[in-house]
């Protein structure tokens, strides 16, 4: 019978913080600059150089533990992590080694199967390196103004059982990062960052296999396929009779495959000490209050918060939730609603998942650079909602609505795009009329055509006077002929 | 403590030493660590680390960018630059 195995799977990621300065010194944390503009003797490592504590490092991190059901540590301490590379000016990198900031804590993700914590077991203070370049041929280039940026490390148990679960606790991660607006969560340009440690047994043992740990996970696809990829190659090693070895491995993505890092021989020995230049981080439970009354509601709560107070799917409300500034957009769309309730909600959400999106993904945008505002978008709905135009209709003007800054109601005025021109519509108030008269439509069937004024003035009697009335002859015809009177 | 662990430190500081050099540095190091080592039969139960001198808590500053060095001053240092960049040998990637 063939061994069915099971992948066990960590992942440690790092996140960058978006500080306004770096993590020990007050050179700017920001990109894009030349390089080699953002240092100072701290961030440079010169001797005698003294690092000062940002004090959003601590903040965020906190922030951080405290969403992701951690527990604060009291006291927590820097540590030094030596290892010589040309873009550690210091020769170590300050992170924290006993003692984090924050440790045992969770995620809950949603899997097929149903609710799965994956736990996680710390979350940590440290630093950036700097950048090496080494597309010359003969130098290694180095760039030091991402050296001292802050950092926190996120270590998750090894619960992961498959590429999808990771995906999905990477996503959930990166979720929170960006809501607390800790983090841009970018992983193509590596202000997230992903290592897997990756697993597999039979199923049923109780001890884990030899593991790798597989880097340059760039992006959400390449985390799924490098695991997917490892674990595959992994089981392929066991059942050809041989031993998995412990790697360090990195994922080639014009390849498709994990590949073995070229690495010295030995493993790294960072001998770890206590960083004597940086006094004990203490975090009181006011502090701790305080930061927790500062975190926004987080998209696991909104998604519930959607369902139950708009009424949307939960489809809907997860990809609303997914990102903040798009729940925002829906909820000042829906609060902007002439005639608020949950069937035009779930309009609003419609237009949004499909007009929206569509047009922020067609031009790389954020929903902050959509040129439909929310109120914009609420009107389209009030209107088709109202009967003043159709969907089809909405449909049509929705590019205009982009390019200009009138809410819909203006531009249908403008347009003289009101229901009296909406073929729909009208078909439809005719169709209302046509019921609600049976008796003349049998006379006028039975021949006293002359009815057919009077049933073409209901219409524009109930249009509020404003239809079209050639319009309205036209399908009124129409729908009288399509009526058999036998 | 042996030869083979002095290498490995020597190594891992990027140092070099003769064979005489790291016999002496083996004698030396056996020393010190047996000083050390001393602390071992001191019964320390319930005796939390001590990782600073000062007692002090909490040294930070806020977050607020400040000014930095040019890169014109952040490179006057280095042995081998270009206009921007440090340089340093061939690193594999
Ligand atoms: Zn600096």
């Amino acid at each position: 019978m063939p061994v069915d195995y099971e992948p066990i799977i960590g992942l440690e990621v790092h996140a960058q913080l978006k500080t306004a300065s770096k993590a020990f010194c007050a050179c700017p944390a920001t990109f894009g600059s030349r390089p080699n503009v953002n240092t100072c003797p701290i961030c440079l490592g010169h001797p005698g150089a003294l690092p000062v504590l940002n004090s959003n490092l601590v903040n965020y991190a906190v922030k951080m533990g405290l969403a992701t059901n951690c527990s604060i540590r009291g006291t927590s301490t820097f540590s030094r992590k030596n290892y010589f590379y040309p873009d550690l000016p210091k020769g170590y990198q300050i992170s924290q080694y006993a003692d984090p900031i924050c440790h045992d804590g969770y995620l809950t993700i949603e899997t097929l199967e149903g609710e799965k914590h994956v736990g996680l077991t710390r979350i940590h203070m440290e630093e950036d390196s700097g950048k090496s370049i080494h597309d010359l041929d003969v130098d290694t280039l180095v760039d030091l103004n991402r050296s001292g940026v802050p950092l926190v490390e996120i270590v998750s148990e090894p619960d992961i059982r498959s590429a999808k679960e990771a995906y999905l606790y990477l996503q959930q991660l990166r979720q929170i990062l960006i809501y607390l607006d800790i983090c841009d969560g970018n992983m193509e340009e590596g202000s997230l960052r992903c290592d897997a440690n990756i697993s597999v047994r039979p199923k049923g043992t109780a001890e884990f296999g030899i593991k790798t740990e597989v880097k340059n996970l760039n992006s959400f696809r390449n985390v799924e396929k490098a695991i997917e990829y490892e674990i595959l190659r992994q089981i392929h090693v066991l059942e050809s009779g041989d031993t998995v070895v412990q790697h360090t491995m990195m994922w080639d993505a014009s390849a498709q495959q994990t590949r073995i890092m070229r690495t010295k021989e030995h493993v790294h020995d960072y001998r770890y000490f206590p960083e004597p230049d940086l006094v004990p981080v203490v975090v009181t439970s006011n502090t701790i209050d305080e930061l927790r009354s500062e975190l926004p509601e987080l998209p696991s709560a909104k998604k519930k918060r959607f369902m139950e107070q708009y009424g949307l799917p939960a489809y809907d409300s997860e990809i609303l939730s997914a990102d903040r500034n798009l729940a925002n957009y829906f909820e000042s769309a829906c609060e902007s609603l002439r005639s608020p309730g949950k069937s035009s909600y779930k309009l609003v959400s419609n237009w949004i998942m499909t007009e929206h999106l569509r047009i922020m993904s067609d031009m790389k945008i954020s929903v902050s650079e959509l040129r439909i505002t929310p109120k914009q978008t609420g009107s389209l709905v009030d209107a088709v909602a109202d009967g003043t135009i159709s969907n089809k209709v909405a449909k049509e003007i929705f590019p205009e609505l982009l390019a200009s800054d009138r809410t819909a109601t203006q531009l249908i005025q403008e347009r003289g795009l009101s229901q009296m021109s909406d073929e729909i519509v009208i078909r439809n108030l005719v169709r209302e009329v046509l019921e609600k008269h049976a008796d003349n439509v049998r006379k006028y069937k039975q021949g006293k055509t002359n009815l057919k004024g009077f049933l073409v003035g209901q219409v524009i009697k109930e249009s509020g006077g404003t239809a079209n009335p050639a319009m309205v002859n036209v399908v009124m015809q129409e729908e009288l002929d399509l009526i058999s009177m036998d | 403590m042996t030869s083979n662990d002095i290498a490995r430190i020597a190594e891992l500081a990027r140092l070099q030493f003769s064979e005489e050099e790291i016999a002496a540095f083996t004698n030396e190091f056996i020393r010190i660590v047996d000083y050390v080592g001393t602390i071992a039969s001191l019964n320390l139960e319930g005796v939390e680390p001590m990782t600073t001198v000062s007692g002090a808590v909490n040294v930070s500053r806020e977050d607020v960018a400040g000014e930095c060095l040019t890169s014109e001053e952040a490179l006057s240092n280095a042995p081998r630059k270009n206009e921007a960049f440090f340089k340093v040998p061939k690193v594999l990637g």
